[in-house]
C-alpha cells in the first residue's frame, strides 16, 4: 500500500513538473478578440460571405496550432463576425460596437470602398488597427490620404485599368472601345483611368455610357454603343446592371469581340445568373489557376467545390485568409496587441502569403497585381492574361454567351 | 429614327411599369393602403416561378408564372385577412408599418434561401428578342408586358364593374362600415383584393425578371417606380395606372436621349414632384376611379 502511494505521488509530482514546464515555454494566454463587420446579406452579400469564410479558415488554422505566440504564451483568436447587410451606416456602427462593447483589439474589414471606408474611419477615430481587402487602393487612399490605423491590401486601379487593353491586344479588333460606368465612386474613378489609358495603348474610346447605380434600362446606351461600332466593351457595374446590359446587347444583336465586366462580372455563378449570356465575359482577377501562387493548388483543391468554381469568390476567400495571417503575424511581431505597435507592425509587413507578396507602400496600401480572366462553361474564370501582361489561355471571341 | 425608337421603347417599357404598379393601385383604390410590401411581392413572384420551373424541370416562365401567381395569391390571402386587416382599424400608419415588416421578412427569407445574388435567369427566347418593324426596334418582352397590362386592366375593370364581387369591392372602398352593415364581409373582400393584387404582382415579377434581373433586394427600387406610376396616373385609377406607366416610360426615354441616361431618375422624380404640385391626386384621378 505504501509503495502504491509513493508511485501515485511520484506520478502526480511528475505531471506537475511537466505542466509547469509547459507553462514556462508558452502556455495558453488570454484570447485575442478580433472583430469584423462584413456584408453577409444585401447587394454585397456575395462578396462578404467568401471573405468571412477566409477569415474563419485562417483563424481556425491558427487556433488549431495553439494560437498566436507572444509574451511567452500562445493566445487563441476569438473572431466575432457581424452582418452589416451591405449598409455603410450599419458597418460603421458595428465596427464601433465591436471595439467598444466587444473589446476587439483589431478589426478585419468588409469589402469594397463604400463599406471599408466608413469602418476604417471608425478604426482611425478609436485608434484600433484595421486591415481590409477587396477595396481598390486608390479609392481607399483617396478617401483619406493620412490613415493612421487603417490598412488595405488589394489591386491598384491604374494597373487594373491597363489589363483590359493588354488583353484586347491579344485579339484582332478595330480598337474602338465603349465604356459603361455607373455613378459609384469606382465607376467614376476607373472610367477616367480607362479614358486616360486608352490612347497609350492605341485604343479610342468612342462612347462613355454613364448611368445611375442600379439602373435597369440600358436600351439607349446599348443602341449608342452598337451604332458607334465598338469591338470592345468595358464596364464597371454591379451584377444586376451587368445582367441588364447583356440582355439588352442580346436583344439588339450587339455581339462585340471582347466584353470586360469589372465588379459585376466578378460574381460567382456569373454565367448561370446571366442565363448563359455571361459566357466569355472577361474580368480582372487576383486569383486563378496557373498564376503560380505558392499555395494555389491547395486552395483550389480545398475550397473551389465549396465556393462553386475557380473564380473571384475563391480569390476573395484567399484575400480574407491572407490578411488574417498578416494580422496574426503583426500581433506576434508587435509582441502583443498595443494598438500603436500593432498598427506599425502591420505597416512593416513584407512577406509572402497565400494571395502573393504583401508589402505596404504609400497610402497605407499593399497593391496586388491583377490578371484578366474569362468565364468558361464550368463556372471557372480562366486566366487569359498573366501577371506579366502576356497571353495565357487563348481568349474565346466573340463573346460566346451572346451568340 | 432614333427618336422614334426611343419613344416606342419608352412607351412599351411603360407598359411593364404599369403591370408592376397595378397591384399597388388596386390595393390603394380599395383599402386606402399603401402596400410597402408590393415591391417584394413582385420579386417573390419571380422567385416562386423559379422554384416551380425547377420543380417542373422546365417550362415557359410566363406560363409557369401563372401557377406561381395563383400560389402567391393563396399565400397572401391569410396575411391580409389575419394580420393586415385587424390593424387597419387603428389608423393608416399601423397597416402600412405591417406591410413594411412583411417586406423585410420576404427579403430576409429570400436571402436565406437563395443568397443575395441575382436570381438565375431563365431561358426564354422572347426575353432578349427584338423585332424591327418599318425600321422601328420593338423589344418583344416590353410588347408582351404592355399587352399583359392592357389585358389585366380590362379584366379588372370588368370584374369591378360587372360582377357581384366587384360591387362588394366598390362598396367597401367607398364606405367600409356601411358595406359591412348591408352584409358585405369587408374583411374577406379586402383579403380577396390583396390576393388579386398579388396575382398581378407575380406576373409582373416574372416580366421584370425576364426583362432585367431580380435579386432579393431589388423590390425596393420597383416599389418606388410603381409608386411613381400610381401617383402620376392617379391614386387608385386603373386606366390612370396604364397612362402613368406610359408617361414614366416616355419621360425616362426622352430624358435619357436628350439630357443623359445618368439623369433618368432625376428627371422622372422631378416630373413626379411637378405633377404632385399641379395635380396632387394625379393626372387621371377624376377621369376613372377603380
Amino acid at each position: 500500500m505504501k509503495k502504491k502511494l509513493l508511485v501515485a505521488a511520484a506520478i502526480v509530482a511528475a505531471s506537475g513538473l511537466a505542466l509547469s514546464g509547459c507553462s514556462a515555454s508558452g502556455g495558453a494566454g488570454d484570447d485575442i478578440v478580433i472583430g469584423t463587420s462584413v456584408p453577409l446579406t444585401g447587394p454585397l452579400g456575395t462578396m462578404g460571405t467568401p471573405v468571412s469564410m477566409g477569415y474563419q479558415a485562417a483563424v481556425d488554422e491558427i487556433n488549431a496550432a495553439g494560437g498566436v505566440e507572444y509574451g511567452g504564451a500562445k493566445h487563441k483568436i476569438k473572431l466575432i463576425i457581424q452582418d452589416n447587410a451591405s449598409d455603410p451606416a450599419k458597418a460603421a456602427a458595428q465596427a464601433k460596437s465591436l471595439v467598444l462593447d466587444s473589446k476587439a483589439v483589431a478589426l478585419l474589414g468588409p469589402v469594397t470602398p463604400p463599406l471599408s471606408i466608413p469602418e476604417a474611419t471608425v478604426a482611425d477615430q478609436l485608434k484600433v488597427p484595421f486591415l481590409t481587402s477587396i477595396t481598390p487602393i486608390r479609392a481607399f487612399g483617396g478617401a483619406n490620404p493620412n490613415w493612421n490605423y487603417a490598412w488595405d491590401v488589394f489591386f491598384d486601379e491604374l494597373q487594373m485599368t491597363q489589363t483590359q487593353f493588354q488583353a484586347s491586344d491579344l485579339i484582332n479588333t478595330n480598337k474602338k472601345v465603349v465604356l459603361f460606368t455607373d455613378t459609384e465612386e469606382d465607376g467614376v474613378v476607373m472610367g477616367k483611368l480607362w479614358e486616360a489609358n486608352a490612347p497609350k495603348f492605341g485604343y479610342t474610346i468612342v462612347a462613355r455610357e454613364t448611368f445611375a447605380v442600379d439602373n435597369a434600362n440600358f436600351s439607349s446606351q446599348v443602341a449608342d454603343a452598337k451604332a458607334k461600332g465598338a469591338d470592345i466593351v468595358i464596364a464597371q457595374v454591379i451584377p444586376p446592371e451587368a445582367i441588364g446590359i447583356l440582355k439588352e446587347m442580346k436583344a439588339q444583336g450587339y455581339d462585340p469581340k471582347a466584353i470586360f465586366m469589372e465588379k459585376g462580372g466578378n460574381t460567382g455563378n456569373f454565367v448561370k445568373i446571366t442565363g448563359g449570356l455571361g459566357l466569355g465575359v472577361m474580368a480582372a482577377n487576383w486569383f486563378a489557376e496557373g498564376m503560380g501562387l505558392a499555395r494555389e493548388k491547395e486552395f483550389i483543391d480545398t475550397y473551389a467545390s465549396k465556393i462553386g468554381g475557380i473564380n473571384s469568390d475563391l480569390g476573395i476567400l484567399v484575400c480574407g485568409y491572407s490578411i488574417t495571417y498578416v494580422l496574426a503575424d503583426a500581433i506576434k511581431a508587435a509582441g502583443g496587441t498595443d494598438p500603436a505597435k500593432l498598427s506599425a507592425a502591420i505597416g512593416a509587413t513584407n512577406g509572402d502569403y497565400a494571395i502573393g507578396h504583401i508589402q505596404f507602400t504609400e497610402g497605407h496600401s499593399a497593391p496586388l497585381k491583377v490578371i484578366q480572366t474569362q468565364w468558361d462553361s464550368n463556372n471557372n474564370q480562366v486566366m487569359v492574361l498573366n501577371l506579366e501582361g502576356k497571353a495565357a489561355t487563348p481568349i474565346v471571341t466573340p463573346e460566346a454567351g451572346l451568340k | 429614327m432614333e427618336f422614334v425608337n426611343n419613344a416606342v421603347s419608352g412607351l412599351l417599357l411603360g407598359g411593364l411599369y404599369a403591370v408592376a404598379a397595378l397591384g399597388l393601385s388596386i390595393v390603394f383604390g380599395t383599402m386606402k393602403l399603401v402596400n410597402l410590401a408590393h415591391g417584394q411581392l413582385l420579386i417573390l413572384g419571380a422567385y416562386l416561378t423559379s422554384m416551380l420551373i425547377g420543380l417542373f424541370g422546365g417550362g415557359d416562365p410566363l406560363l409557369v408564372g401563372v401557377a406561381a401567381a395563383v400560389l402567391l395569391a393563396v399565400l397572401v390571402y391569410p396575411l391580409q385577412r389575419y394580420i393586415i386587416t385587424p390593424v387597419m382599424a387603428q389608423g393608416e400608419e399601423p397597416p402600412m408599418t405591417v406591410t413594411f415588416g412583411i417586406s423585410v421578412v420576404i427579403t430576409t427569407l429570400l436571402i436565406i434561401f437563395f443568397t443575395s445574388s441575382p436570381l438565375t435567369s431563365w431561358t426564354a427566347d422572347y426575353a432578349t428578342k427584338e423585332w424591327e418593324v418599318f425600321g422601328v426596334r420593338i423589344r418583344v418582352i416590353y410588347l408582351i408586358a404592355t399587352v399583359v397590362a392592357l389585358i389585366f386592366i380590362l379584366a379588372l375593370m370588368w370584374i369591378l364593374k360587372r360582377t357581384a364581387f366587384g360591387r362588394q369591392v366598390r362598396a367597401a372602398s367607398i364606405d367600409a362600415e356601411a358595406a359591412g352593415l348591408v352584409g358585405i364581409d369587408v374583411k374577406k373582400t379586402y383579403a380577396r383584393v390583396m390576393s388579386m393584387s398579388a396575382f398581378v404582382a407575380a406576373i409582373a415579377g416574372v416580366l421584370i425578371a425576364l426583362s432585367f434581373s431580380v435579386a432579393p433586394t431589388t423590390g425596393t427600387g420597383w416599389l418606388l417606380r410603381a409608386f411613381t406610376v400610381v401617383v402620376i396616373g392617379g391614386l387608385g385609377s386603373l386606366p390612370g395606372t396604364l397612362f402613368g406607366g406610359f408617361i414614366v416610360g416616355l419621360v425616362e426615354a426622352a430624358g435619357a436621349a436628350w439630357v443623359g441616361p445618368q439623369y433618368r431618375d432625376v428627371i422622372v422624380f422631378g416630373v413626379l414632384v411637378v405633377i404632385l404640385l399641379v395635380r396632387p391626386n394625379g393626372l387621371f384621378a377624376k377621369v376613372a376611379k377603380a
